[in-house]
């Protein structure tokens, strides 16, 4: 039986602005990226990754996001988000940290990676500890929501 | 280990924030050393000095995130409790094959960079690189369209005398039409070299313009680079290049290097052999050479 294999990206974004707001979500990601493949890579590009490519999840307060594409062309969508240097006008940089080939594997390293982000703000003093755990909390339901 | 080895210095008066905050990425992305760069154009004056200064990067670069955040030139988190290193590096646009860019031993105040780099401009002038002069990088523009053609018999030879050659993806992220020609040189020098000798840096001018050590390496698949050739190319071969310069700089044609016997510790004070009462030359050997005592 040939299975269709895929890979989930998991990556941070750097704002350069260093807000947190809703500014940007799940489609507005999608999109900067699509466009991102259609410029660097084309026709071929943007046909090739298809249906395979998808933006799985995003947390504004984390700036954490998960994305979907298949094994043989996720280096397109990957190189593609390297060379994007603005979503919606906003000046980041998109960071790639983990890939895996399950989904549960990518879910566990977005929680830990959250975690760690959310214990980082709260050392700065930027948030509460409180707030902390009740956004990882959040993180964590949002996270483990998610399926194919 | 990464390292980014092309940082721009900026110019004399400007601000150093940028510097600040490209740096404060570079350590939060996982670089453990970069290399600050002096670009001059022409040859340089022995009587300048070299005026690139370590950051003090306070507690940024060595305090673990556990600790939680001190005050820090950085601001970002440094998950990683290790030192950055920091060093300095020149380069030379060189355009006239006739001037005497002095890029060896001579010139002091090229030896007080740790790294030097050359920039030809044209045919003549990388030729003259790969054969004759003292440099550790070869950078080539990535951003426009090169005027010579990259043969491999010179490019080999380069490689022979040790010299690495530079990738900058700086370019391809500022400019859009400069990614073309980053893509198109960049692919030729792999093509002739499969990955020896080179390094990829960022050249980032704005902070914004690094990218982290992994999204390099997958970019350097669009060159025809593999993964692990890539990865060499930000780590390993960084660090043979840090080496072959220092060798450079304070060897006696790679074969010799004086250290006074100070240098040694406590514990290996046996090497230098038994103290005499006359100061002589002699005083000052090599390490581990016992054959100037006099009993």
């Amino acid at each position: 039986m040939v299975r269709f294999k895929n890979r989930y990206l998991l990556f941070e974004i750097t704002w350069e602005d260093g807000v947190t707001d809703d500014s940007v979500d799940v489609r507005a990601l999608s999109n900067t990226i699509r466009k991102s493949i259609e410029y660097n890579f084309g026709d071929y590009g943007a046909a090739i990754m298809g249906s395979g490519f998808s933006m799985k999840y995003y947390n504004p307060y984390t700036n954490v996001g998960i994305f979907r594409a298949s094994r043989d062309h996720f280096r397109i969508a990957w190189t593609a988000c390297t060379f994007i240097t603005a979503i919606r006008g906003r000046s980041c940089i998109i960071n790639v940290v983990h890939t895996a080939g399950t989904l549960k594997s990518v879910q566990t390293a977005a929680i830990e990676r959250g975690k760690e982000i959310l214990l980082d703000l709260h050392h700065k003093g930027l948030i509460k500890e409180s707030r902390a755990s009740e956004l990882a909390d959040k993180a964590k339901k949002d996270i483990m929501e998610l399926d194919f | 280990m990464f390292v980014d080895l092309n940082i721009p210095w900026p110019a004399a008066g400007a601000d150093s924030a940028e510097l600040k905050k490209t740096i404060g990425l570079l350590v939060q992305f996982g670089y453990e050393g970069v290399a600050y760069n002096n670009i001059v154009e022409g040859k340089v004056a022995a009587s300048k000095s070299n005026p690139i200064k370590p950051l003090r990067l306070g507690n940024g670069g060595e305090e673990t995130s556990a600790q939680g955040a001190l005050p820090s030139v950085i601001s970002q988190s440094a998950p990683r409790g290790k030192l950055f290193h920091q060093l300095s590096r020149v380069t030379v646009i060189a355009e006239e094959s006739n001037q005497n860019y002095q890029l060896n031993g001579n010139n002091a105040n090229i030896a007080s960079y740790d790294l030097v780099a050359i920039k030809p401009l044209n045919e003549k002038l990388l030729q003259q690189a790969c054969q004759t002069f003292e440099v550790d990088i070869i950078s080539l523009d990535m951003g426009t369209r090169l005027p010579f053609f990259l043969k491999p018999p010179t490019i080999n030879l380069a490689i022979q005398r040790g010299i690495f050659f530079e990738i900058s993806y700086g370019a391809a992220i500022r400019d859009t039409t400069a990614r073309r020609h980053l893509i198109t040189n960049a692919a030729a020098l792999i093509r002739v070299t499969k990955g020896k000798n080179v390094i990829i840096t960022s050249e980032a001018q704005r902070a914004m313009e690094v990218r982290g050590p992994y999204d390099v390496i997958n970019l350097a698949s669009v060159f025809s680079l593999n993964q692990a050739l890539a990865r060499n190319c930000i780590s390993s071969n960084c660090r043979s290049l840090l080496y072959r310069a220092a060798t450079r700089r304070e060897t006696y044609r790679g074969v010799m290097l004086m250290e006074p016997s100070s240098v040694l510790g406590a514990i290996a004070a046996w090497k230098a052999g038994p103290t005499t009462t006359e100061e002589t030359d002699d005083e000052k050997d090599e390490e581990g050479n016992n054959a100037m005592e006099t009993d």
